[in-house]
């Protein structure tokens, strides 16, 4: 990249600069003015409100910008597969690596959670940029407890999803959202200030990293068809599970989970490792809906997360595509 | 004190006098800066200018003044491209032909301007001010690992951008 520097410093030298220090000198005097008129117009609103005049305006609190957690790469999780019966010798359709290369050019996502929140239940997930979901009918009620919300802003189209937050709650981060350099943004009110950031990146992921079984050769028959576990790292899931709706899942090695119907495949029961990554186990076949979330969560339970490198040892099959979550 | 001893003198000078010696020694790389970050000139000036009367009733306060002066270009620069975007999207309108922006000398820098404010300031300030990462973190108010990241993107973009 000399050549950029190069062109950089080409460019600059171009610019012929006209300095004026009596301009600076001017608009100095300007600011001062400026600064005095409003210290007037400040001390004649405080009799005014003092004397019972007018009634005094406070400004709302802000709280401090939300501090942002570094986007997690999936180098750094790895990836996920099953063990036992049917898994332990490789999984006989393979191992993918679905990689989305113009995912970090699409829309950007931040998920902010009250202290008690998590996945699924008090979460709220804004994106900025084009929302794909929001054209698309759900297939499936939303949870009655999930808002949805498009915002034409200045700087785009904002979308606002939370489940299980008060709708109070959503409409105060709403109305604070925006957008800085095509990434969402929101300064909290005061009374918010048990909400954190607990996740902010791309809203398609990067990639997913995925392996694929038989269903029968797992022991989960009544699922049908293939089985697959899945790991990725995007603050977009759950923009797209509330947006399609979805309901709690069993609790899987202690952890909440989710299970939806019509994010991925036939069905996908999903939980969260970590702030930012999602783990996932669906199954794409004609089993029976009322059970394939008990049968998903057994094979949940046979789960492990495996490093990168011994991910690579298993020689995955990389696949460009776009990875929109339906 | 032997032949070849560098001797240090320190000068004091009167606010205003320092004042003008900062001006004179800072005004023209910080117009080149922001005339990167922007496209503009004379934008570029006027951003500059308006940072140097930030600095001005401040400076005896300011330990570093180019330093602070960079930060305040950087920020300004952010807020007056919000303000030339709209008159990109409104030139017709009101009449305002392309004069009002720098030809750009290589097609490179045309896919720099197009890179999001922050992105574009990471590209700048590493590349033509050759400016570590921790530096510009601090400029940008944001984490070194956000720069990486941004340059990172930035850089991304821009290749796929030749490429095309």
């Amino acid at each position: 990249m000399t050549d950029l520097a190069d062109i950089l410093t080409r460019q600059a030298d171009q610019v012929l600069p006209a300095s004026d220090l009596d301009d600076v000198h001017r608009r100095v005097r300007r600011r001062r003015h400026r600064a005095r008129t409003v210290q007037a117009a400040g001390v004649v609103l405080a009799l005014a409100s003092a004397a019972g005049v007018i009634q005094a305006v406070r400004p709302t609190r802000q709280h401090p910008a939300l501090v942002i957690p570094p986007e997690v790469s999936i180098e750094t999780v790895g990836a996920l597969v099953l063990t036992g019966p049917g898994a332990d010798g490789g999984p006989p359709h393979g191992f993918i690596e679905r990689v989305d290369s113009s995912a970090s050019e699409g829309a950007r996502s931040i998920v902010l959670r009250p202290d008690d929140g998590r996945l699924g239940s008090g979460s709220i997930v804004i994106t900025a940029g084009d929302d794909p979901i929001a054209h698309t009918p759900a297939p499936s009620p939303p949870a009655s407890d999930t808002i949805s919300t498009v915002l034409e802003g200045r700087d785009g189209q904002l979308t606002v999803r939370a489940t299980g937050i008060p709708p109070k709650d959503v409409a105060d981060i709403a109305r604070n959202a925006g957008t800085v350099d095509g990434e969402p943004s929101v300064r909290l009110p005061g009374h918010l200030s048990t909400y954190r950031v607990v996740s902010a990146a791309t809203t398609r992921p990067p990639i997913i990293r995925e392996a694929r079984y038989g269903c029968d050769e797992l022991g989960e028959a009544t699922l049908g068809g293939l089985c697959f576990t899945g790991l990725a790292t995007a603050a977009g899931f759950e923009d797209a599970l509330y947006a399609v709706g979805f309901a709690p899942g069993p609790m899987v090695k202690g952890q909440p989970t989710v299970y939806s119907r019509s994010i991925i495949a036939s069905g996908v029961l999903a939980w969260e490792p970590q702030p930012g990554v999602i783990a996932f186990v669906g199954y794409s076949g004609a089993g029976n809906a009322d059970d394939a979330a008990t049968a998903l969560a057994r094979l949940a339970e046979r789960t492990t997360i495996i490093d990168s490198a011994k991910w690579r040892s298993l020689d995955p099959q990389a696949g460009g595509q776009t990875n929109s979550w339906r | 004190m032997g032949v070849g001893d560098e001797i240090e003198l320190e000068v004091t000078l009167r606010p205003a006098e320092r004042f003008a010696a900062v001006y004179a020694e800072n005004f023209d790389p910080l117009v080149r800066l922001a005339a990167l970050l922007l496209g503009s000139t004379a934008a570029a000036e006027d951003v500059v200018q308006e940072a140097f009367a930030k600095l001005e009733p401040r400076l005896s306060s300011v330990v570093v003044p180019p330093a602070w002066l960079r930060t305040a270009v950087v920020n300004g620069c952010r807020n007056e491209r919000r303000r030339l975007g709209t008159i990109r999207r409104h030139a017709s309108r009101l009449a305002i032909g392309p004069s009002q922006f720098d030809e750009p000398v290589h097609e490179l820098i045309a896919s720099v301007r197009r890179l999001p404010y922050r992105q574009r300031a990471v590209v700048v300030l590493r590349f033509y001010l050759d400016l570590p990462e921790a530096e510009i973190a601090q400029i940008l108010g944001v984490r070194p690992g956000t720069v990486k990241s941004s340059l990172h993107r930035a850089l991304a973009r821009l290749e796929s951008e030749i490429d095309r």
